[in-house]
């Protein structure tokens, strides 16, 4: 059987760096009544349109009632609210509140702040590199979302 | 300016890309019942050592709440299983059992086969040069 090897895998380079930028991200943002980056998630997916609950759980890729719940503490703590939608009177849409707007405006800068971060671990030339190389494979029709 | 715009979306195309990798996975995965990313990444995470459940949450970034569901899922199903800790009996530990194991090792082949579809979107030189880039911010992130 082959030997699968991480240190060769895109993937696993992915999900590490991903995983490592979100720990720093949640660290910062811990002072913010927001609990996790993935609550980040959900208020910067709504800012651009509101969206279905099933939706926001394939955009996020958290399971159903994961995405329930996580709403559900959204909703109590008046960052997002749900209503029917107009389109289609037995479906629900989750929408930003003005509140959640405030937040994530707030919140923002940090979240630049970390992305620049990441951009200054390389150089100018190899930043150039890297970006053009990671387009190739976001704009793979496989991976486009 | 243009720097500026650069430096502004690493972080997301390094999301995105994550993402979208996931999400072809899983699509692969649901073969295998019920096997997400996340419970792959946990029987990948006990396949190298027994861990508590709060490491687990540690690592995968899954908040406790959600962790002790998915554990149980995974409990139930006899992939995984809980034992008192021989160093310290009031803890837990999470281990992977023969049947997880088995799993594990029927995933491999799909896990490193999308891998490879990624990294086949690159000739050799761009490949190396991929690699050496991202290994390096992965180096730099967590010193």
């Amino acid at each position: 059987m082959e030997k699968y090897q991480f240190s060769k895998s895109l993937g696993h380079l992915f999900h590490n760096i991903n995983l490592t930028m979100r720990k720093r991200l949640e660290k910062e943002i811990a002072g913010f009544n927001l609990a996790t980056s993935h609550q980040f998630g959900v208020l910067l997916l709504l800012s651009k349109k509101n969206m279905s609950q099933k939706e926001i759980s394939n955009a996020t890729l958290a399971d159903e009632p994961s995405t329930t719940r996580m709403l559900d503490r959204m909703i109590k703590k008046g960052l997002i609210g749900k209503e029917r939608s107009k389109e289609d009177k037995r479906k629900h849409v989750v929408y930003i509140t003005e509140k959640g707007q405030n937040l994530l405006q707030d919140i923002m800068p940090i979240v630049i702040k970390n992305n620049n971060y990441v951009a200054s671990l390389l150089d100018e030339e190899e930043l150039e590199i890297l970006f053009k190389l990671l387009n190739k494979i976001n704009n793979n029709s496989s991976f486009s979302q | 300016m243009k720097e500026k715009k650069l430096n502004k979306s690493l972080g997301n195309l390094l999301h995105n890309i994550n993402v979208s990798m996931k999400k072809k996975l899983e699509q692969e995965l649901s073969d295998f019942d019920l096997i997400t990313s996340n419970q792959f990444g946990v029987l990948s995470l006990l396949s190298k050592k027994s861990i508590s459940q709060k490491e687990i949450s540690n690592a995968t970034l899954i908040d406790e709440p959600s962790t002790t569901r998915l554990l149980d899922r995974m409990i139930k199903r006899d992939l995984i299983g809980k034992k008192r800790s021989k160093e310290d009996k009031r803890k837990h530990i999470v281990y992977i059992t023969d049947n997880g194991k088995n799993l594990l090792q029927n995933i491999m082949p799909i896990v490193t086969q999308n891998n490879n579809y990624v990294t086949e979107l690159f000739d050799e030189d761009e490949q190396e040069t991929l690699f050496q880039l991202l290994n390096k911010i992965n180096a730099k992130l967590r010193s």
